[in-house]
């Protein structure tokens, strides 16, 4: 199963994020792709206002992981690129179960220590402001939430 | 009675610690840096960092006390840095500190990093209230207001990338080494101001933004080197610091004249560059601000810093008990 | 004489401190999480618990892995601070071994880490501990190969399509066997990932 969502602004992003912050839950994984400047932290900075987060979301290529810890629930926020794959202590699996939100950028170059059940969400670029937001749920508790909210 | 702090700094790609007396004074500090294996990889590498770490942090701790001729029971309290910083890095300097303090029964101190850089300045003379500290490094950039010690209020911050990550890669597209930071600042100094670049985020907040002149240099590459040009590395260079400094300086004077501050102290590793240091020097001078900026050893990464922070958090008791993890959070506290 | 037993390396996690050949105080759990927090609490719980204190233990003994690199490293970082400290003596074991220790009918044990991309980290042992295949990082089926031959138990925390038992470690064993080892300076003790990281790899095939 497949969504394909088309945003027309900023705002429309956000929105996607806020829908989904609303079915929150626990070691939500979020993975997100799509090259530089299509909104991977748009939709972050979206995520963590409806957590109720009052820090600015800012890029967190320099340690790898930031932590907002006072939010209705912790989140996690990631941008593996830097790693070029190379995951090893980083402390990344870690995460999945610290009982808050995580949202990784360029989760594709980790696969293979992503967890089998999560929301996998591919953002392209069709020109300036639009995007297409391919959302794929893995696993019943993220099915029922795209259900839910899309 | 003198207050003896033993701190350990181990962030990113330097183990570090020192003894420092009284939040001031540096007895002893050790670095031992790891910048020359990271080169080889064009940037550090956590793992690798994390094995360097553990490599060497009973060396270092031993080498500390030994050239302080002190041994632990001089000590009054430890103080670590918490985060942020690379997890892995961090891990093994919190293991240490809770392991030294529980086999001599020390306190344990948790120091922020960002409070560490701030109270580098407290080593070259005491911080005078209210200040609004400049802090620029490779993962912040924040204009924070101090009305008293230990007192931080975050008046402004990047809303994207931190003004470190913008010289990386700026240090990337034009084709310059590891560390990518103070080469484009060497650089910048030979080039000439000839590209046009905008001025990010040139409104009346204190945020700053870096991520729009980094895409504005990579695009700008891009097309010269589509039209067969080469790009004058030096020039742009230069113009791409002249725009960060100018950007930086007039928020950071701005914000003196907002909160009626007089006193100026730079932190972070980005606070040696020489164009930052030469336009703050020159402004304010010409405002009659009273500014510090550390010597070009405490600006990066050391245990100093943490040493001279972690007195003045040790003087306002707050400690961390054998639980204390390393942690990611930004929030300055 | 009193032991120090630190194992954060396997997804078993064990502090024990045990008198001459007695176990005293034996913490064991498959929570590999939050490790970083909990781990000194547990080990203040073990001395607290015994009426003993750090400087009271004549030898520690650490596994220095193979295993997660993170989790090797905590534990490793705890003995080595506290060995240079209490200048105790700190002796490393395998992680493997320890694995190893493991009561089976066969005559062959063989421990298995999941490394990941079809990776392990295995070595092969008999009853007495003592190592027949070296400890090493190593293709599942390269290593299964290595030993088709022998009666063998596979000795696991990680899931694999083969069986593997996952019983408790028998520390007495694994201290006896090393009881006269001579300590290492914990300066020059370090951990033993068997694995170069990705970085180094790429590098090095430049």
């Amino acid at each position: 199963m497949e969504y394909k969502i088309t945003t027309r602004s900023v705002e429309d992003t956000m929105e996607i994020a806020q829908n989904i912050e609303s079915e929150k839950f626990p070691n939500m994984i979020i993975c997100l792709d799509g090259e530089l400047g299509s909104g991977k932290t748009v939709f972050t900075k979206g995520l963590a206002n409806a957590l109720g987060i009052n820090e600015v979301i800012t890029s967190p290529t320099f340690t790898i992981i930031k932590e907002y810890l006072y939010g209705e629930m912790p989140l996690y926020h990631m941008d593996v690129y830097r790693l070029d794959g190379n995951v090893d202590g980083v402390g990344i699996e870690e995460y999945f179960t610290k009982g808050g939100i995580v949202v990784i950028e360029w989760a594709d170059t980790i696969k293979d220590i992503l967890p089998k059940e999560r929301l996998d969400i591919k953002i392209k670029v069709l020109d300036e402001d639009v995007r297409t937001l391919i959302i794929e749920p893995h696993g019943k508790a993220y099915e029922e939430l795209c259900e839910v909210v899309l | 009675m003198d207050t003896y702090i033993l701190a350990i700094e181990s962030s990113c790609d330097e183990t570090s610690l020192s003894i420092i007396k009284n939040g001031s004074e540096e007895i002893s500090t050790v670095v031992l840096s790891q910048m020359d294996t990271h080169a080889n990889y064009g940037g550090v590498v956590p793992e690798i960092a994390s094995r360097m770490h553990i490599e060497n942090i009973t060396i270092v701790i031993e080498e500390c006390l030994n050239k302080a001729n002190m041994t632990m029971d001089d000590i009054d309290a430890i103080a670590i840095t918490y985060g942020p910083g690379l997890i892995g890095s961090l891990l093994i300097g919190v293991m240490a500190a809770k392991t030294l303090a529980y086999i001599y029964n020390k306190p344990l101190v948790p120091v922020h990093h960002i409070a560490g850089h701030i109270y580098a300045n407290n080593l070259v003379r005491p911080m005078e209230f209210p200040l609004m500290a400049l802090v620029v490094s490779g993962g912040h950039t924040e204009l924070v207001y101090m009305k008293e010690h230990y007192s931080f209020e975050v008046v402004g911050t990047t809303l994207d990338d931190a003004i470190g990550e913008a010289y990386d890669k700026v240090a990337r597209v034009i084709g310059v080494k590891y560390p990518g930071g103070p080469n484009v600042d060497k650089l910048a100094h030979i080039g000439k101001d000839t590209y046009d670049l905008p001025l990010p985020l040139n409104d009346d907040t204190f945020n700053f933004s870096f991520s729009g002149i980094k895409s504005a240099v990579i695009n700008l590459a891009h097309n010269e080197e589509q039209r067969g040009n080469t790009i004058n590395k030096e020039d742009l260079a230069c113009s791409f610091q002249n725009r960060v400094v100018d950007i930086l300086t007039k928020k950071t004077m701005h914000a003196l004249t907002e909160y009626g501050v007089k006193n100026l102290i730079v932190a972070g590793g980005v606070s040696a560059n020489k164009g930052l240091r030469e336009k703050l020097t020159y402004l304010c001078e010409k405002e009659g601000i009273n500014l510090t900026i550390p010597e070009i050893k405490y600006c990066t990464d050391n245990a100093a810093m943490i040493g001279a922070a972690g007195y003045f958090a040790y003087k306002l008791g707050r400690r961390a008990d054998l639980t204390l993890n390393a942690k990611a959070t930004d929030r300055l506290n | 004489m009193k032991y120090l037993f630190i194992n954060t390396s396997t997804k078993k996690l064990v502090i024990s401190i045990v008198v001459d050949n007695e176990i005293k105080y034996d913490y064991t759990d498959d929570n590999s999480s939050d490790l970083s927090s909990r781990i000194m609490p547990i080990i203040d719980e073990a001395f607290k618990s015994t009426n003993l204190k750090p400087e009271d233990i004549d030898t520690i003994f650490v596994t220095n892995g193979p295993g997660s690199f993170t989790g090797i490293r905590i534990g490793l970082t705890i003995a080595k601070v506290m060995a240079w400290g209490l200048k105790i003596k700190v002796v490393p074991i395998s992680s493997l071994e320890l694995m190893a220790s493991v009561d089976s009918s066969k005559e062959y044990i063989a421990p298995l880490i999941d490394a990941r991309r079809d990776y392990v980290f295995a070595g092969l042992y008999d009853k007495n501990l003592n190592q027949i295949v070296p400890d090493k990082h190593i293709l599942l089926s390269e290593f299964k190969s290595l030993v088709k031959d022998k009666d063998v138990v596979y000795v696991s925390h990680d899931e694999f399509d083969f069986e593997v038992i996952n019983n408790s470690y028998d520390i007495l064993k694994v201290i006896n066997k090393h009881i006269n080892d001579e300590g290492v300076n914990p300066h020059t003790l370090n951990p033993n990932y068997l694995k170069l990281t990705e970085a180094e790899e790429k590098l090095k095939e430049k």
